[in-house]
């Protein structure tokens, strides 16, 4: 189960309400800007290898937009707001811009990308609406899909630091690949 | 009696699907080889295959569109190339493969800092939490990321945005089979959208064979009622003898549908058809045979009639149009043959064929001399001022439901008809060419150019990678070498003999096609003036009836001229020689009267009309002189030669009945048919037992 693999007994945990996951995560519902590193890990089981990759993640909440910039292994922005992802790769003259309908990812990668947002917005409302959510331990939760057949994820764990700020996020997908992503110390606005 | 021939014919589409061995149903035979190749690409060529369904907008019609998208892609590669209906990258993998793979011919190998920054890319894009299973696989087997070039490359094949339109939602379809496959059209049609308006080369195709089929139907089933009035005629006037010719008449279309085979190969669908009308013609020598036994001179009238007939059919034989020529054997070889064992059957069974004739000799009156003048000077005035109409838009069947829609398409697109140049294989540099030259004076160009570089410029490409193809993964880091393992690991593509999958719309048996896409009458210009050769399909196509008409141009003049020869030969005087050409004049001439009357229309179609009244005219003119010669100049009655009135009006209520059922038809083609055959026999009719005998009277009174 990754790093942060729960076992069997943390996973029986308690079920989260609507107000109670909206309290663990209340620190993003009031915020206008969050900035915040990250380092990944993208375990494709089916092939055998990990890519790793780490950036900078960048939440404004009143446009509802997201920026997802990895710095390595390859500079790539990736601007996510309503029903577009833009895309801009290389540097210099090689720099190329790539903008993406939800349309353009089909039907799964678009469930996959709505999912993401959803995730990395914190909307708790949201969460709550897709989600069963367990408590599995100190700061820990497990959320398992209401609809497994339209969630691109089969489970996720988020571990949240002492401030409250999300510190770990392990998503599995339904193919079995999974990613895990830490966190650094945010910036919040 | 024709109409049963017609029949017969009429049914020959059903017979060639039962046989599709020796019945041919190609239409490359329609057109001579220098034209065929262009007149047939939007069979040849997927790139025509488009078409579109559309709907008008109303909430109703959003679920039903967004089913159809659903419905479309649940199709077969087989039957459905694409549709233009929430497209997504996945939809690009079965080009994807080839593209991706090619790409060492397009590009030459980068310095080693450029293909590392471009693996890196794509892994960070791979890394991306939103890139699922499938991308990640498509990102596996394309490592410089190729399908971004593809992506657009396929969304410009269709220059036009259908998504925002206010009235109507439309969808563009691209089907993977030519328009000729209508079962499999009208298939696509009635299970997946059948309330749709369907627009297009296919929908076009499937709505002019429909009706054709309608319209056959009808005429089959009016026809054979009429077969079953002509018998009981027959019977009724104690002539059921005159039946005994039906089989011979078959007999001699057997035979020269035998000969046809062994010397074409094959019969086309249209010989049968049209073909068997003519051989058809056989009857009315079995009919004035069968009517006038008793008369010596019959076979020699019946020889003359038989000569006139074949010196027109030979002329046409000489046509560049295949279909004509293989049609004008088959007419030839089941007229003689007929014709033939007409003749053994009946001078040596002379009494089982006997018939007597029924009282019906003209009566002789002025006004009946004066009508046929007005009709012969009406047919010179028609032949020399009348120019038909050569358009073969006007054949176009469309139904009511989609006539509005196809125009409304038209206009609000701004479609303006593609531009084309078929290059032979080895003539591709002209492509790049082509997509330089369109890109400088902002033209969309679709071409091989587009996809690929030529051949030397792929080799150069192909030998950089080439070199340490091998061992270039030895420069990879794990990560890099485990992703792209699917691609690197393969052997490099070799000079693609075939085509690929991503340029399979542009090629056709060895040639290459170049679709130009002018927006405006100018640009069109500037693209025929640099590139000779360019032209439309519908240009291509309207040659068709030009180069048809300018052949009968000199063929009707021709054939006129050596039916007059014949009769000069026959009667060895002018007079009768000219006299006996009268019921084609009045034929045409009723025709131009009825064209004014009705307001008819005059098109290539009734040129060829008139080359089938042309051959049953003579015969009649001939029979009608020869009766006059034999009985007004002799000082008998006309009554005398009863026989042949009774053959020509036997002959002429078959030629009408056969023909009449086609006058009701919806499709233009059958309709004009049906009219000029009607009023030219009707007017032939009239020139035969009007004019024919008022002259010869005339011309007795002056000598």
């Amino acid at each position: 189960m990754g790093q942060m693999g729960a076992s069997a007994k943390e996973l029986s945990g308690q079920p989260l309400t609507r107000e109670e996951i909206g309290k663990q995560l209340s620190i993003y519902q009031h915020l206008s800007t969050l900035k915040v590193n990250f380092k990944q890990i993208k375990d494709l089981s089916s092939i055998g290898t990990k890519l790793e990759s780490t950036g900078k993640f960048t939440l404004i909440q009143a446009q509802k937009k997201l920026i997802w910039e990895i710095e390595k292994p390859s500079p790539l922005l990736v601007t996510l707001s309503e029903g577009e992802m833009r895309i801009e790769s290389g540097q210099g003259k090689e720099k190329q811009i790539q903008i993406l309908k939800m349309s353009d990812a089909g039907e799964q990668g678009a469930q996959n990308l709505a999912a993401l947002i959803a995730w990395l917005r914190l909307d708790a409302n949201a969460l709550f609406g897709q989600y069963t959510i367990l408590k599995i331990g100190e700061q820990k939760f497990s959320f398992t899909p209401r609809e497994p057949a339209k969630s691109p994820f089969q489970k996720l764990e988020m571990q949240l630091d002492k401030s409250g700020h999300v510190q770990k996020l392990f998503l599995l997908e339904r193919s079995k690949d999974s990613i895990t992503i830490e966190f650094g110390k945010p910036l919040i606005r | 009696m024709k109409f049963l021939f017609l029949l017969f014919s009429l049914m020959m589409p059903e017979v060639s699907h039962a046989d599709a061995k020796f019945v041919n149903r190609s239409s490359t035979i329609f057109f001579p080889s220098s034209m065929n190749k262009l007149i047939t690409v939007n069979q040849a060529y997927p790139l025509f295959w488009w078409n579109f369904l559309v709907l008008e907008k109303t909430k109703e019609n959003k679920t039903k569109s967004d089913q159809l998208c659903v419905d479309l892609k649940a199709l077969p590669e087989s039957t459905l190339l694409r549709a233009e209906c929430n497209q997504n990258l996945a939809e690009l993998r079965p080009l994807l493969e080839e593209w991706s793979q090619d790409y060492v011919l397009r590009y030459p190998r980068p310095a080693q800092a450029s293909l590392q920054n471009a693996l890196n890319q794509v892994l960070a894009e791979a890394s991306l939490p939103a890139a699922n299973g499938e991308m990640i696989s498509l990102m596996r087997n394309d490592p410089f990321q190729a399908w971004k070039e593809l992506k657009t490359l396929v969304e410009n094949r269709i220059p036009l945005d259908f998504k925002n339109l206010k009235d109507y939602i439309v969808i563009p379809i691209q089907f993977n089979f030519p328009p000729t496959l209508t079962l499999k059209t009208a298939e696509f049609k009635s299970k997946i959208a059948p309330d749709w308006y369907f627009v297009g080369p296919h929908s076009s195709t499937l709505q002019n064979e429909s009706q054709i089929m309608k319209d056959v139907s009808i005429v089959s089933r009016v026809g054979f009622f009429i077969l079953f009035l002509f018998v009981l005629l027959l019977i009724v006037l104690k002539k059921s003898r005159l039946l005994l010719l039906f089989p011979v008449v078959f007999l001699g279309m057997l035979i020269s549908a035998v000969l046809t085979i062994l010397v074409f190969g094959s019969i086309h669908g249209l010989t049968l058809s049209f073909g068997t009308g003519i051989v058809g013609l056989a009857l009315d020598y079995g009919f004035q045979a069968s009517l006038n036994s008793k008369m010596p001179s019959v076979w020699k009238t019946n020889f003359c009639g038989l000569c006139t007939t074949l010196a027109g059919l030979f002329v046409i034989m000489a046509s560049e149009v295949p279909l004509l020529r293989q049609m004008m054997f088959f007419a030839v070889v089941g007229l003689c043959s007929s014709f033939v064992v007409f003749y053994l059957l009946m001078t040596k069974f002379k009494t089982y064929f006997e018939s007597s004739a029924l009282d019906c000799a003209p009566k002789l009156r002025n006004w009946k001399l004066w009508t046929s003048i007005s009709m012969i000077l009406l047919s010179f005035f028609g032949l020399l001022a009348l120019k038909p109409n050569l358009s073969l838009q006007q054949f176009d069947f469309q139904e009511q439901r989609n006539k509005p829609i196809q125009e409304w398409l038209f206009k609000t697109s701004g479609l303006k008809a593609p531009l084309f140049k078929v290059h032979d294989e080895k003539d591709l540099n002209v492509t790049e060419q082509e997509k330089s030259w369109a890109a400088t004076q902002g033209i969309s160009i679709e071409n091989y150019a587009n996809y690929l570089p030529n051949h030397e410029t792929q080799k150069a490409n192909l030998m950089t990678w080439s070199k340490d193809w091998a061992v270039i993964t030895h420069s990879f880091t794990t990560t890099q070498n485990k992703f792209f393992e699917p691609y690197f690991n393969r052997p490099l593509p070799v000079l693609p003999e075939l085509p690929r999958r991503y340029l399979n719309h542009l090629y056709s048996n060895h040639d290459w096609i170049t679709l130009w896409m002018p927006k405006t009458e100018e640009q069109e210009q500037r693209i025929k003036a640099t590139f000779p050769g360019v032209t439309s399909l519908k240009e291509v196509v309207s040659q068709f009836p030009v180069m048809l008409a300018a052949e009968l141009n000199w063929m009707v003049p021709l054939s006129v001229f050596l039916a007059l020869l014949i009769h000069l030969i026959y009667y060895r005087k002018a007079t009768l020689a000219v006299i006996a050409l009268i019921p084609f004049f009045t034929g045409v001439g009723t025709l131009v009267f009825a064209k004014y009357l009705f307001n008819l229309e005059i098109s290539f179609i009734t040129v060829v009309g008139l080359v089938m009244v042309f051959g049953f005219s003579l015969d009649y003119g001939i029979f009608a002189t020869d009766a006059c010669r034999d009985s007004l100049h002799a000082d008998r009655d006309l009554a005398t030669v009863n026989g042949v009135w009774t053959g020509i009006l036997f002959s002429t209520i078959a030629t009408l009945a056969g023909f009449l059922p086609l006058m009701f038809c919806v499709h233009p083609v059958l309709k004009q048919l049906g009219q000029v055959l009607f009023f030219g026999g009707v007017g032939t009719y009239l020139g035969s037992v009007w004019g024919i005998p008022s002259f010869m009277k005339q011309l007795k009174v002056r000598a």
